[in-house]
This record gives C-alpha cells, sequence and structure tokens, in this order.
C-alpha cells in the first residue's frame, strides 16, 4: 500500500493495471470452478498463519501510528522549550532593566530583586494573628525586603539577621540568608555573601533558593577571577537543579567563560 | 565595479521599499521593483531586452514595463530623461545596444537609478551568435545583482525528462535547456522510462535513473562528451541519485537488502555505505549543501515526512510536521529552507519550511506539483506541474511562471548551478 504511494513511478504499475488485472485473475477463477475449490478450503495450519500475518501487520501500522505520535509529540515539546526559553529571556531582560533603572550605582553583578507585587502580610492584620510569632517573624522579614528594596543594605542585613537567628528556626530562614547575600554582594563584602549564600545551600539544599545561592557562589567565584572553582560550583548548579532558570544562567556563564578563555 | 558596489549598499540601505519587498509576499505586485528594459539599440538575432525583461519579472521581485508603454527609446544614460521614466512610476531603468564585435556580439547597457539619478552598472557582455540568448541571461544576473545585491542564476540550465507519444511508440527523453526553457537539446532517448535526473555541481554531469535494460539502473552522463557510465545496477530498485557537494558521492535508493534504504555511493571505490534502517520505506535522497547530511523521505511514521540523518548514519531527525504529507525534499542552496512536496486541498502543492524558525509555507496552488528545486541562488523554485508543464515560482516574491517551448508531458525538473 505504502509502497505505490510512495513510488508510483519505480513499480511502473497503474492503479488501471493493477485493477485489470485483479479482474482478469478474476474472471480466470470463475470459469475454472474446479481451481478454485481447493484454495477456498483452508487448513488449521492456513488458519494460524494467516492470523499471524494480520497481526504482524497491524502491528506495524500501530507502530508506525506510534512513531508518528512520539515524533509530534517530541517536535511540540522543542516548540515549547524555545517559546519558554524566549519568554524567560525577555523576563530576565525586563527586570534587569527595572533593577538597573532601581540602583544605578550598583555592584557588578546584578541583583534580582523579587517583583514589588511579593507575597506581603497586609498590615490591617486581626491582632491575635499579628502576635503569634509566624506573623512577627514574616513582618521582619517583609521589613527587610522593603529596605533591601529601598537600598538600604545595612539595615536590610540586620533585619534579616534577627529573622536568621530567630528560635524556633524561621521558615524564612533559607529566604533571609538568601537576600543577605545579595545585600552583601551590592555592598561589595563578597566574604560575607559568600559565607551567606553557603549557609542556604547546606543547611536547606532542597529549597528553592539553593539553587539560586549556588549560582551565586559561582558568579561570586568569577568576580574574584577563581575560575577553576566557579566552573566547578557552575556546573554543580545544572546538575543538582536541572531545568531550573539557575541552571540556565550557569550554562550562559559558563559559555561566556569558554568565549572569554577563562 | 568595487566603487560602485558601495554605493548600491549605501542606496539600496536609504531604500524601505526593499524591506516591504522581502516580508510582504502575499500581494501580487506591491513591493516588487518597478523597473523598464528599454529595447536594445543596433540589430541582434535575438530581443535581448525582452530576454532581460522576462527573466527579472519571473524572479517575482520586478514588475517590469511593456515596450509599447515606454515614453522613450534612449540607448545610452545621455539620451534618458528621467523625469519621462519617473512619470511612468519606473524605480529602474536598464538601457542598452549590441554591437557587432568580430563575429561575436557585444552587449553594453547601464542601469539607472531612475529615483536618484544615479548610475549603478555599466558592463558589456560579450557572446556569439548561438550563443546570444545565454548571453542575454548573464545581462539578467548583472541587472538582478546590482539592484537586489543577490547572484542572479537566469544564466543557468535545467534538465528535465519529456515523455511523448502513446505505446508502443512512447519516447522518454533527457533534456537540457536555458533556465528560461529556451534551446532545449536531448542528451538521451529511450523507449523505456528515464527520472530523476540530478546535476553535479560542477555542472558538467547528470546522474538518472533508467528503465532501458527493462529495470532500473543509475547512469552519470557527462553534458558536454555525452560519454556515460552505469553506476549502479543492484538487483531491485537503483533510484533517487543525489550528488554530494564535493561531487565524489551519490546518496541513492537501493533495495538490495530487502528494502529501499538510502545509500551512499563512493563513486571512485563503488563501495556503498547504508544510512538507513527501517521497515518502512526510505528514499529520495537529498544532501544538504555544507555535506554533512542527507533528507530523505520515509513513511516510517505511517505517511511519507521529510527526515534528515548525518553523513555517519544514526537516528533520523524528523524535519516536517506540517501537512499529512511532505515528499521530495530539496534543501535551499543557501541551506536556510526545504522545500517538499505536500498534500493541501486534496492534492499536492510545493511548500517551504523555515528550517531555523520552524515557520511554513506553500509556494504553489497546487493541485498536482512535484518535484521541487532550487535554483542556485535559492530565489526561485522549478517544479512539474499538473499534466507535465515547468513551473517557476518565486521565493522572494509571488510570481509563478509557466515556462514554454515545451513538448509532451514534462516530468522530474532539475536545476543546475552557476555556471563556471
Amino acid at each position: 500500500m505504502k509502497q505505490q504511494n510512495l513510488m508510483p513511478k519505480h513499480s511502473g504499475l497503474t492503479p488501471r493495471m493493477l485493477a485489470q488485472a485483479v479482474a482478469a485473475t478474476l474472471l480466470l477463477a470463475a470459469g475454472l470452478p474446479a481451481l478454485a475449490e481447493p484454495v477456498a478450503v483452508a487448513t488449521p495450519t492456513q488458519n494460524v498463519m494467516s492470523e499471524i500475518m494480520n497481526r504482524q501487520q497491524q502491528m506495524q501500522v500501530e507502530l508506525s501510528e506510534l512513531r508518528d505520535l512520539v515524533e509530534r509529540q517530541g517536535h511540540e515539546l522543542e516548540m515549547l522549550k524555545r517559546a519558554q526559553k524566549e519568554t524567560y529571556m525577555d523576563t530576565d531582560q525586563r527586570i534587569r532593566a527595572l533593577d538597573a533603572a532601581m540602583r544605578p550605582a550598583a555592584g557588578a553583578t546584578p541583583v534580582s530583586l523579587p517583583a514589588p507585587v511579593a507575597p506581603a502580610t497586609p498590615a490591617t492584620q486581626p491582632a491575635i494573628v499579628a502576635q503569634s510569632a509566624f506573623a512577627d517573624d514574616q513582618a521582619k522579614y517583609d521589613q527587610g525586603l522593603k529596605l533591601l528594596r529601598e537600598g538600604q543594605y545595612q539595615p536590610a542585613v540586620k533585619m534579616f539577621d534577627q529573622v536568621i537567628k530567630a528560635s524556633p528556626p524561621s521558615a524564612n530562614r533559607p529566604n533571609a540568608l538568601y537576600w543577605t547575600g545579595e545585600a552583601y554582594v551590592v555592598l561589595g563584602d563578597l566574604k560575607s555573601a559568600l559565607n551567606a549564600f553557603e549557609q542556604v545551600v547546606q543547611d536547606s539544599p532542597a529549597h528553592q533558593k539553593a539553587a539560586d545561592a549556588q549560582l551565586k557562589i559561582g558568579y561570586i567565584y568569577y568576580d574574584q577571577k577563581n575560575y577553576a572553582r566557579a566552573r566547578e560550583i557552575l556546573n554543580k548548579v545544572k546538575t543538582q537543579f536541572p531545568g531550573t532558570q539557575a541552571a540556565t544562567l550557569a550554562e550562559q556563564r559558563l559559555k561566556r567563560m569558554q568565549s572569554e578563555g577563562v | 565595479m568595487p566603487r560602485l558596489l558601495i554605493a548600491l549598499l549605501l542606496m539600496l540601505a536609504a531604500l524601505p521599499a526593499r524591506a516591504v519587498l522581502q516580508i510582504d509576499i502575499t500581494q501580487g505586485t506591491d513591493g516588487t521593483l518597478p523597473i523598464a528594459v528599454v529595447p536594445f539599440g543596433g540589430s541582434a538575432p535575438e530581443d535581448i531586452a525582452q530576454i532581460v525583461s522576462s527573466d527579472l519579472a519571473r524572479s517575482g521581485q520586478f514588475n517590469t514595463l511593456a515596450p509599447n508603454a515606454m515614453p522613450e527609446r534612449p540607448m545610452d544614460p545621455q539620451q534618458v530623461n528621467l523625469d519621462a521614466w519617473r512619470a511612468v512610476k519606473r524605480d529602474y531603468l536598464v538601457v542598452g545596444s549590441v554591437r557587432p564585435d568580430a563575429g561575436n556580439f557585444a552587449l553594453e547597457f547601464y542601469v539607472l537609478d531612475v529615483i536618484n539619478g544615479k548610475q549603478l552598472t555599466a558592463m558589456s557582455v560579450t557572446a556569439s551568435k548561438s550563443d546570444l540568448r545565454m548571453g542575454a541571461h548573464r545581462v539578467a544576473d548583472i541587472v538582478y545583482e546590482a539592484i537586489t545585491g543577490v547572484k542572479g542564476a537566469f544564466a543557468t540550465r535545467i534538465a528535465y525528462i519529456t515523455e511523448t507519444g502513446q505505446p508502443p511508440v512512447r519516447r522518454y527523453s533527457l533534456e537540457v535547456a536555458d533556465s528560461d526553457g529556451y534551446n532545449p537539446q536531448s542528451i538521451l532517448e529511450s523507449k523505456e522510462p528515464v527520472m530523476s535526473p540530478a546535476w553535479s555541481k560542477d555542472g558538467r554531469k547528470l546522474a538518472y535513473v533508467s528503465f532501458e535494460s527493462r529495470r532500473s539502473s543509475i547512469y552519470v552522463q557527462d553534458v558536454f562528451s555525452g560519454r556515460r557510465e552505469l553506476v549502479s545496477s543492484f538487483p531491485s530498485i537503483n533510484g533517487s541519485p543525489s550528488w554530494s557537494p564535493d561531487g565524489r558521492k551519490l546518496a541513492l535508493t537501493l533495495s538490495k537488502d530487502g528494502n529501499a534504504e538510502i545509500y551512499v555511493l563512493d563513486l571512485a571505490t563503488r563501495q556503498t555505505t547504508r544510512l538507513t534502517n527501517s521497515a518502512a520505506i526510505d528514499t529520495e535522497a537529498s544532501w544538504l549543501p555544507d555535506g554533512s547530511g542527507i533528507v530523505f523521505t520515509s513513511d516510517r511514521g505511517g505517511r511519507p515526512q521529510t527526515y534528515q540523518v548525518g553523513v555517519g548514519g544514526g537516528a533520523p531527525k524528523r524535519l516536517t510536521f506540517d501537512g499529512g504529507y511532505n515528499a521530495r525534499p530539496s534543501v535551499s542552496p543557501d541551506g536556510q529552507f526545504l522545500a517538499t512536496v505536500q498534500s493541501c486541498g486534496g492534492g499536492f502543492c510545493i511548500a517551504v519550511l523555515d528550517l531555523k524558525t520552524g515557520a511554513s509555507r506553500t509556494v504553489s496552488k497546487g493541485s498536482q506539483d512535484e518535484a521541487p528545486s532550487y535554483a542556485p541562488n535559492s530565489a526561485m523554485l522549478l517544479y512539474a506541474s499538473g499534466g507535465g508543464v515547468l513551473r517557476v515560482a518565486s521565493v522572494l516574491g509571488q510570481a509563478n511562471t509557466t515556462l514554454s517551448l515545451q513538448k509532451g508531458k514534462v516530468r522530474d525538473p532539475a536545476w543546475g548551478p552557476f555556471r563556471q
């Protein structure tokens, strides 16, 4: 079937010729009942054989249908990946532009602040909730973010420090540590920044900020021109956190390092 | 010339109309460049201006002016009244004359930018009497390149198969003609089918399939000397030859090992290497212009689609997803586009896929279009259309032209390389 579709010219047989041939065979068979008779009676073996043949043909068809499906889905995935990457690059670019506009005098490593719509506990909460340790902690964390956004890095670090040292440990500890690290980067205290980021990775390896912290550690080593260590860390980001934005950014930085020949 | 070219580039940069032309391809003659090719002065056995004008129109990137609509008939730039040409809305003007030159003809011509009143090119092309049409195509190439910045592909040749008569007196002929279908010459005649001609990259040889021994075999024939060589006659199918860019190998469809697969034949050693392995039919191989791989048709997914495989073999990658049928793939010489025969509206038309963006569009209306073949400058596509005529579709513009001077049914066109 398929063969005729694909290569009618190669066979040299037109459908009409085939039809004529079939018609001739039928006429011949009709004129010779004695010959046609034995063929009509199939033995059990023949039945099994033709059953197997049918099955095989059926499987071939199903197989090619499945292949078609897999190929199409692979193609769609690729298209989605491409679209997603483009969207991400676009968003990233916008955030960087915003960031640059907010802090024109910032250091070399850009800090991606959370967007202004970051979840914040409204100040007008009922008194009962406000008194709980949770709310108190959340308020301090939000205050720290607010200070950070306003460019008051030292006060922000102090505020985050309260969250970090809270007992029992705050759920916001990894986030507070991360932003402390970012604040130190801006302040130019790379050693303290490194310390903060490393605590995120060591204490909360499964936290969503762990990948970002690891990436920033890589960036810091890069800024310190410790390229071997930077490469090692960035590769870790790629293998430990595949599919994350951090992994994509790590990949980009690694490529940049390659093109810079470091 | 270099100074002229720089001036030309500067001028083009200032012309927004060109950008529109590239993008806005669906709007008839909008966005095409208005030009007039004035009948050449002097006398010649061919109407040079007419040939140049038809070439430019066929590219789909120009709209031309009939001689009876021209305000004047200048033969050189000094005689041109630019305002008269601006009045008939021409942006470009070609004027020239034919001069006898030691038994040959010298075609002297000028390309003028009417809007800015500048001369873009002044050139002379010499051609013998028998080569006069080709000389005119060279003029068209130079005009095309002066204005678009892209090398012209009019002074090239095409090959195709004609089928005449009814059995038992049916004849097949392998013909070579100019890119506009003129000067056809038969280089092989046979009572048995001949198909799939393929040009070597130097334009000297054609590989083709012949059934002259009652079964398929592949021959390589020198276009100039007529000498030919049998290169593949394995049992069962020998089909669809395609030359590697270096001219040393042919990709073929063979079924010597049971099923139709793609093989590469080394012409020097006659060794074959199998590239595909599938229970489905793999055929119609076509080399990527950089020689790194091959595109081919396979129905491994149930229906024919185009796949790509590296020259070292490996897992083929499917390239086409639009339309339920994409066969007879041809990659543009610049490597950017893939032309296929695609199912459309119950028939078949020619589709072009942008390999970078994945965007696809059809460039012919159907309904029985087949065998697309790219011009060497990637700007035009030659294909066979229902009933067996040859058509040229502009890839950048909208033009779609039927080539003239054909006898019988015409099939399997192949556009040859730039002439060296």
